[in-house]
């Protein structure tokens, strides 16, 4: 068997692999939760609060562990799927992210570049990890209390620097390496909101592109860098 | 209620291998008062064998069909269906976990009439059938 052969055997067993855990592993969560609500269905309304207490945690941690799988399947399929090289204008994504978050945040106010910077590359990768960014900030954000973002762009021969700020409580210094591990979450899994997973997912659409990502704390604000290469190299191992 | 095409109750053909995923139809239509006749196959062969059994009239006008099924998968199922002149014209709805691209791809060339993702919670799936329905209500079936 020679490399190219042995490349596309494994290239088969991973798909497969990520086939039975998008599929096969999600079968049984959803009777899981099923068979949770036919209960509850069953008992009626004159059901013990207890009991209700307990139904809703199952199907809490269930509905955890599929999105957890959805997930783990998007990361798997980050170097394979939408990795189409077409134009794409920072500005007009960056108002795509700012319309679309400022309406579901309606305590988050978004200031965004002027600059017209329009690159080849890969666009969805490049949407996906911007509006993660912005998203991010707003969602760990206090719901009641008003959230400034703002996004600046440099661009030199190389790169596109995108900074990200925001003054909500920010990421303890200590943590700041962690927060692009998978499923890693500032609170303790069972109260945080969120799964942990799109900083992950960030993390890994900038690593198949050769770019980068930086976190810090800067004047009380937190402060996320983008460095997104302009020299975009499509290798054959990137396509399907 | 009972959907009907011609006067005559339309029969639907469940195609799933899982148990609770056929409680789980079965419920949802109860839930809508739903109460057209539901003939069950756990897979494709056993549901080409259904369909072909001269004795069974009328012939099912709709198909719920799973994708990922032992012996002969939805897919495959279907490609014997549409080759199938006697077959080949019955509205197929795609009901599974897989949110494949490859799935979809394959399952809309062979001309399915949707494709809907199983919803994670029974709520959700009831309201799911209920569109489904008022949809078929609509529509006029040869």
């Amino acid at each position: 068997m020679d490399c190219k052969e042995k490349f596309d055997l494994l290239q088969k067993e991973y798909d497969e692999f990520t086939y039975i855990i998008s599929h096969d592993l999600k079968a049984p969560i959803r009777a899981i939760t099923n068979l949770t609500e036919w209960i509850e269905d069953d008992l009626g309304d004159d059901i013990d609060p207890d009991i209700r207490i307990n139904l809703d945690l199952l199907k809490g941690r269930a509905a955890k562990m599929d999105a957890m799988i959805s997930a783990v399947t998007e990361l798997s399929r980050i170097n394979r799927r939408e990795i189409d090289i077409v134009e794409v204008s920072f500005q007009d994504v960056f108002i795509d992210i700012k319309d679309d978050v400022e309406y579901r945040y309606p305590f988050v106010h978004i200031t965004i570049p002027n600059e017209e910077v329009v690159v080849k590359t890969y666009a969805k990768k490049l949407e996906r990890v911007l509006s993660e960014i912005v998203e991010n900030a707003a969602k760990h954000n206090d719901s009641a209390s008003p959230l400034e973002i703002s996004i600046s762009l440099k661009t030199n021969n190389d790169n596109v620097e995108i900074i990200v700020e925001d003054n909500g409580k920010g990421v303890p210094e200590d943590q700041l390496s962690n927060i692009t591990k998978m499923f890693y979450t500032l609170e303790s899994k069972d109260k945080s909101k969120t799964l942990g997973a799109g900083l992950a997912i960030v993390k890994k659409m900038l690593d198949f592109v050769n770019g980068k990502i930086e976190f810090g704390n800067n004047n009380s604000k937190f402060q996320v860098k983008i460095t997104w290469p302009l020299n975009i190299i499509k290798d054959d191992f990137k396509s399907e | 209620m009972i959907l009907k095409a011609n006067n005559v109750p339309i029969t639907i053909l469940l195609v799933e291998d899982d148990d609770v995923d056929v409680m789980n139809v079965k419920r949802a239509f109860k839930k809508n008062e739903i109460e057209n006749p539901l003939i069950l196959a756990g897979n494709g062969l056993e549901a080409l064998e259904k369909l072909r059994n001269p004795d069974l009239l009328p012939k099912p006008k709709i198909i719920l069909l799973d994708i990922n099924m032992p012996k002969m998968n939805g897919i495959e199922f279907l490609k014997e269906l549409r080759a199938d002149d006697q077959l080949k014209s019955i509205s197929v709805f795609i009901m599974t976990t897989s949110n494949d691209d490859a799935d979809k791809f394959d399952a809309y060339n062979l001309n399915v009439a949707g494709y809907i993702l199983k919803p994670l919670s029974f709520n959700d799936f009831v309201s799911s059938v209920k569109n489904l329905t008022a949809y078929w209500s609509l529509i006029e079936f040869n």
